[in-house]
């Protein structure tokens, strides 16, 4: 059954297709809370939390604006820096108009892993020093600023490595997000 | 430069969330009204999920699935998910009646009481029935994936594996594996030592003439014990070892760290 039905058998308040989307993604959804807290009892909170909120927003959830396992992850990876920096959750973690656009099928668990190796193999080829300030700043939410304090290194340098950075990603899956490396005139 | 080119980079640092809230709010103020700059934010953003999907699976625990299925039996409870709550109306409407329609209105009410007491417990009989499946089909997962690990562990084809450290101190970090190509893997760790910020553990495939296979990430919980389950692989492999090398977050392609422990066949 694909992503789409699952959602429409959601808003008919069928526990069964929210049980398939758990199966098909919590081990998608538990990684990434995992992975931001470091502490399987909070990232088994938060994985709760996300597809709860799934339920309850299904109604107003658009698969139009966005892929599924997009709005999981993404959703998730807000919610649980919220938890890590002990801060409310954030208006942006609970959107419902999902702006994440995958325009591919991610419901082949084969597919996704083999993206997820390519996205991981990308992450290696960056330069160390920018690699880790992307992990550091996306999977614990830690903005420029914050960043210059942690490493010791000048805010300057912090936004450049990771403009560079995002330019390199930018350019490696131009093809999956949609970008054209067009330049904005 | 005009000036969407001076926003171009803080754009995408603003969709991927490495902003500061004090350089957002004049962001997103240029986002509300320049169509350019919303579709580049937007494309950020995809850049931001795909960055979250890098992250090595991670099976649950068990048990989570039926605790989020009871919540939705709890939500359907609310007056959000379903509940009846008493209508204002309906109180206001019985003021109508007068003293000489008692009688009929006092039938008409306990035949209405009745009904919707009927429709009622209809309705919880039928939303716990729905409950009740929702978590027996949980507690069905719960015990396929235990019948899974023992189909594992008992198979006489199930490669068993002692990895076990050579430099580390006392006590030594020691890990079982038992792979099974149709099967799936398990593997199980003690007395691993805590990792530093920025890393994580991997364990990996070492095949016979081949380049080694990552076989999963792992972050060892308080006590330094890990668990890694993983289903069996689209293409069985014929590992000659396996090994455990601290790699940094989130896994490499091939091997680069320090070997934590090793075992061969």
């Amino acid at each position: 059954m694909s992503d789409l039905e699952l959602i429409r058998r959601i808003v008919e308040r069928d526990e069964t297709a929210l049980a398939g989307v758990y199966d098909r993604y919590a081990s998608l959804v538990f990684a990434v809370a995992l992975r931001v807290l470091r502490d399987a009892a909070a990232a088994e909170e938060v994985l709760q939390d996300i597809f709860y909120r799934l339920w309850v927003v299904a109604p107003r959830f658009d698969p139009a604006r966005g892929s599924l396992p997009g709005w999981l992850a993404v959703s998730c990876r807000h919610r649980a820096i919220d938890r890590l920096r002990r801060r409310e959750p954030a208006t942006d973690s609970d959107a419902v108009a999902v702006d994440i656009r995958l325009p591919f099928d991610l419901e082949e668990e084969v597919y996704r892993n083999g993206l997820a190796e390519r996205v991981r193999a990308a992450l290696v080829r960056l330069p160390e020093g920018q690699r880790k300030l992307v992990e550091m700043a996306y999977f614990e939410g830690l903005t420029h600023s914050e960043l210059a304090v942690r490493t010791g290194e000048p805010l300057g340098t912090i936004k450049s490595r990771l403009r560079a950075a995002v330019a390199s990603l930018r350019k490696e899956f131009g093809e999956f997000t949609g970008f054209k490396g067009q330049q904005i005139t | 430069m005009n000036e969407h080119a001076q926003l171009a980079d803080d754009i995408d640092l603003l969709a991927l969330g490495l902003l500061g809230d004090e350089d957002c709010a004049p962001l997103r103020a240029h986002l509300e009204g320049c169509a350019a700059c919303r579709t580049r934010f937007d494309e950020a953003r995809s850049l931001a999920a795909l960055l979250a999907l890098s992250t090595p699976l991670a099976e649950p625990p068990a048990h989570a699935r039926a605790q989020l299925l009871g919540r939705l039996r709890a939500w359907r409870e609310t007056p959000e998910g379903g509940a009846r709550v008493p209508r204002r109306e309906e109180t206001q409407r019985a003021r109508f009646w007068t003293w000489a329609n008692l009688g009929w209105a006092v039938a008409a009410l306990v035949i209405l009481a009745t009904a919707g007491l009927m429709m009622d417990e209809n309705r919880r009989v039928h939303n716990q029935v729905q409950s009740l499946q929702a978590e027996l089909a949980g507690k069905q997962q719960e015990l396929d994936r235990t019948h899974a690990v023992l189909d594992l562990l008992h198979s006489t084809e199930t490669v068993r594996v002692h990895l076990i450290s050579g430099s580390a101190p006392w006590p030594w970090p020691e890990g079982r594996v038992y792979y099974h190509p149709k099967k799936g893997l398990l593997f199980v760790a003690s007395h691993l030592p805590a990792l530093d910020p920025g890393e994580s553990y991997q364990l990996w495939f070492v095949q016979e003439g081949g380049a080694p296979a990552s076989a999963g990430v792992f972050w060892p919980d308080a006590k330094g014990n890990a668990t890694v389950m993983m289903p069996a692989a689209p293409k069985p492999m014929t590992p000659k070892a396996f090994a455990v090398t601290v790699e940094h977050d989130g896994g490499v392609p091939a091997p680069t760290g320090p070997q934590v422990m090793v075992g061969e066949q």
